[in-house]
């Protein structure tokens, strides 16, 4: 997650130092000490491409040492239960659990967004471009899981062949920010539109194949919130405490309904409008009127309140909602809850013969096959045959190295296979070694996809 | 209450720009739904009086719904238990507590926000002015005091003397609105000012004296949290959401240490800056600037984005923090957790033989004599006795009768009367005989006010 060099967030929020002089600065832009020292350089070291690429490596690095030093503080603070309770209903989950569904509900409402954005004006504005992902998608689910099959053929064993289709969007996209820090838009959409794809394929396949129970009652609901959603936005509703509520009320219902509670998120992002409220021609022309009505000191103080609140809202209302919420969330997203996200869930205790038992069993070794070689390949015979059949098309700036190196990051398994393993096995020493094999899988696959970024994309820089 | 209604400020009408091309949202829309019930609403909810009218129409639907064959569900929605857990530690309460001491902290806040910029700027400005409503607050507490132990002292119910002290803002503010239309603008501040170091002192006394004791560490974490928001503004820190942050922490502090949250919200409405951060001049050619460096048709679409959201940033930033959340609360806390608030407190059960117990008890007599005849007695004396000696005047236009009716008012005890009673009384009988005084002094109290505004405020007015 990275912010566009064309629009820094920060430039755009607050009264920048040099020029304006007569505008006051806040804290963070004074020539205080601290904001000199500190604000300053942190800031602009967050608005570097790979800033939260190395914030993600170094809340991994700190989960490692963590849980590894002090395992019993690591287990039970991640396990504290909050809870929020109304009569005899309550959302219960531990801290670890409100960051995979809360938090990354916010993770997955800022991709959608950006996905959305590249549809109508980006990179996927083409539909043939727009398919190559899902076409990949698909082989990239279909290959694994048959490899994990090939080689876990037998029950109880090949019950966890759904591990090997979901890509974590979050670890992907961290490895493609450090191994590849200037990568084109192209590759960086791709991947995106790919993961988002398989997880709510993996979605699917848990419903239907593992039988998960869904509450149809809550899914229902879940569905009328986001018809109400559409309407609202249909009549003109602008008020954005409205939306807020529906999207909240909408995540409740799905992590009621015993779906990924994430999804909220991606629903949300798709349906927020991608054209503003106003013409800018028409602000323009108010934001000159509202200049000539006011005065500098005016009695009582607050007499021209109403004319700058006026202009407030009118010019956040010439800002499509999409560009505002993408804003808005994007530092969040990619300097908060990624780096918790790594933090509570990359913690895995390393003890010396439980690691050899790990990597000997069969399920560990269908799981890094599928995941190593699965990936790559179902995504690369994917993508070939959607091109193929001319229904996909492959951007320009998608070389076919760059796409083989994208998909070796798709193979980085994390959240949600451990949450197909904790479903798949019954049997908690199978559960056990499941979710080692995970970790196993994700520790060695990231490191064939960093490598496997930094060959592809130094020789390509320097050959561009 | 605000003297110009923020609230109503201008939003983009269909009307008012017929040549130009601004879009309207639904509810400025001409869609039937948008026309025929939202847009009233809006004008009706603007006005003045609105918050009182709500706030006597929840007052009685809680009394009906109590009385009512749905009785129970009266009971059983308003103790449902909510609670917010986190690892060993929690709040866990009843609905209607988390409205009194949860939404009702945003009411204090506004009022905070209010009585701030009436001191800064409005009618409160000149001390010697501000000093008459404190003092007779103060006679407005002691008298009824005095009188409701005349009745109890000695008794069972000596100990509910804090019951009769309280002043209900909402309630006295909202029948003042209704009632005294012709009386000078000054009445309403100084009934504000009057009702919230009436408030402040049952607090206190609330604090000292029905208080299983107030939590030392709790309150010190409160003040500090208080110093940090003081010290963050004079490093000119204005991202609100570390304020937001700062205040929610302020009120578990406060809740955790049996402070009431009301106070908190008092005290951070009072630290709230009251001047804007950018001169109006540099945002206006702020403004004229980016119109003329923006397109209107970018592309891509977003291409102007940041241009348009400084200038939003810069003109929010060209209106006081005390003024952007006095607009953004205010029809909140007027219109909803008021009336909200009635809703949960005012459904008391009244049966036959209730009544008939009320009728003798000294309790009941005590808190109706104490709110309806004690309230106005001190308000008047204590107010004569600070002009006399010279500690100030009434406000302007403001005539004795006025006072009288003011006082009168201030009798409408009910929010924290009802508070105070819960306190003071373990036995359901005694709590119930306090509550039903309460409510019949403040119809009472209400009624008489209504009427004495209607004759007197006429004739006083020049």
């Amino acid at each position: 997650m990275t912010i566009r060099d064309d629009d820094v967030a920060r430039s755009g929020d607050e009264p920048t130092r040099d020029e304006h002089h007569e505008l006051r600065l806040p804290w963070s832009l004074s020539d205080r000490r601290i904001p000199r020292r500190v604000v300053q350089p942190l800031q602009s070291f967050l608005e570097q491409e790979a800033a939260s690429g190395i914030l993600l490596v170094a809340a991994t690095v700190a989960a490692l040492v963590w849980a590894n030093a002090w395992s019993d503080a690591y287990r039970s603070f991640w396990s504290t239960p909050v809870a929020i309770g109304i009569g005899g209903a309550a959302v219960m989950e531990t801290l670890r659990g409100w960051v995979n569904d809360g938090l990354m509900a916010i993770f997955f409402l800022v991709v959608a967004l950006e996905i959305k954005r590249e549809l109508i004006s980006g990179e996927l504005r083409d539909r043939r471009s727009a398919a190559l992902p899902a076409f990949a998608a698909v082989g990239g689910m279909v290959v694994p899981a048959l490899l994990f099959l090939a080689v876990n053929p037998s029950i109880p064993d090949s019950k966890g062949w759904g591990m090997s289709m979901p890509t974590d969007i979050a670890f992907a996209l961290g490895i493609l920010a450090i191994g590849a820090p200037r990568v084109p838009t192209a590759v960086k959409v791709f991947l995106l539109t790919l993961a988002i794809a398989d997880d709510l394929g993996t979605i699917v396949a848990l419903v239907v194949f593992y039988h998960r129970p869904v509450d149809v009652t809550a899914l229902a609901l879940a569905a009328v919130l986001a018809a109400t959603f559409v309407v609202l936005r249909r009549v003109h509703v602008r008020a954005t405490s409205v939306y807020v509520l529906l999207a909240t009320a909408l995540w409740v219902a799905l992590h009621e309904a015993g779906t990924a509670a994430t999804l909220a998120g991606v629903i949300v992002g798709f349906l927020v409008p991608a054209t503003a409220f106003q013409r800018p021609a028409a602000v323009s022309r108010e934001a000159r009127s509202v200049a000539d009505r006011t005065v500098d000191d005016p009695e009582p103080p607050d007499a021209d309140a109403p004319e700058w609140l006026y202009l407030a809202t009118l010019s956040r209302e010439a800002v499509p909602p999409l560009a505002r919420a993408e804003r808005a969330l994007l530092p969040w997203a990619a300097w908060g809850v990624l780096p918790i996200f790594a933090l509570a869930n990359a913690g895995v205790v390393f003890r010396g013969g439980e690691l050899a038992t790990v990597i000997a069993h069969p399920i560990t070794l269908g799981l890094l096959l599928a995941r190593i070689a699965g990936k790559p390949i179902g995504i690369l015979a994917g993508a070939g045959i959607g091109i193929a059949s001319g229904l996909a098309r492959r951007p320009s700036q998608l070389t076919w190295p760059r796409l083989a190196a994208a998909a070796t990051a798709a193979g980085v398994p994390f959240a949600v296979s451990l949450f197909v393993a904790q479903i798949a096995y019954l049997r908690p020493e199978l559960r056990h070694v499941a979710s080692g094999a995970v970790l196993v899988a994700a520790v060695v696959t990231s490191a064939i996809a960093i490598f496997a970024l930094r060959v592809t994309f130094r020789r390509s820089t320097a050959a561009g | 209450m605000a003297p110009e209604p923020l609230h109503a400020a201008v939003v983009p009408s269909a009307e008012d720009d017929s040549g130009s091309r601004l879009r309207p949202p639904w509810s400025r829309s001409p869609r039937t739904a948008a026309r025929r019930i939202a847009r009233p609403l809006q004008s009706f909810l603007d006005a003045e009086a609105s918050s009182g009218v709500l706030l006597l129409v929840a007052a009685a639907v809680a009394l009906a719904w109590a009385n009512s064959p749905w009785s129970s569900s009266y009971e059983r929605l308003w103790s449902t238990v909510v609670t917010v857990r986190v690892g060993g530690w929690s709040i866990s309460e009843d609905l209607r507590h988390w409205v009194n001491e949860g939404l009702m902290a945003l009411f204090f806040l506004v009022v905070g926000l209010e009585i701030k910029r009436e001191l800064l700027t409005g009618e409160l400005r000149d001390r010697r002015r501000a000093a008459v409503p404190a003092i007779a607050a103060v006679g407005g507490m002691l008298v009824p005091a005095a009188i409701y132990l005349a009745f109890n002292a000695g008794g069972v119910g000596a100990s509910g003397w804090g019951i009769p002290m309280a002043t209900d803002i909402a309630f006295a503010l909202g029948v003042l609105t209704i009632a005294a239309s012709h009386s000078p603008a000054t009445v309403k501040p100084f009934l504000l000012t009057l009702a919230i170091v009436d408030d402040i002192g049952a607090l206190v006394v609330i604090a000292l004296f029905y208080s299983t004791g107030i939590a030392v560490g709790g309150l010190v974490a409160a003040v500090t949290l208080v110093g940090v928001i003081l010290l963050l503004q004079r490093l000119d820190v204005r991202a609100t959401i570390v304020y937001v942050a700062l205040g929610v922490a302020v009120w578990i502090a406060c809740f955790e240490s049996h402070v009431q949250p009301a106070i908190a919200g008092v005290v951070l409405g009072l630290a709230t800056p009251a001047v804007p951060f950018q001169r109006p001049k540099a945002v206006s050619r702020e403004a004229i600037r980016t119109a003329e460096e923006t397109v209107d048709d970018p592309e891509p679409p977003d291409a102007d984005a940041p241009q348009w959201l400084r200038l939003s940033w810069l003109s929010r930033e060209a209106v006081s923090p005390l003024a952007r959340i006095e607009h953004l609360l205010h029809p909140w806390t007027s219109n909803v957790i008021v009336p909200l608030f009635a809703l949960a407190n005012a459904g008391v059960v009244l049966t036959s033989s209730a009544l008939r117990d009320a009728v003798t008890s000294p309790i009941t007599l005590g808190i109706v004599c104490g709110l309806v005849i004690g309230k106005p007695l001190g308000i008047a004396a204590a107010s004569a006795l600070a002009v006399r000696v010279g500690r100030g005047q009434l406000p302007n236009g403001m005539r004795w009768p006025h006072l009288l009716g003011t006082g009168v008012v201030a009798g409408i005890g009910f929010t924290v009367s009802l508070f105070v009673a819960d306190l003071a009384f373990s036995t359901e009988r005694l709590v119930s005989e306090a509550k039903i005084g309460i409510l019949v002094a403040s119809v009472l109290a209400g009624a008489l006010a209504y009427a004495a505004f209607r004759l007197w405020g006429r004739e006083a007015s020049p």
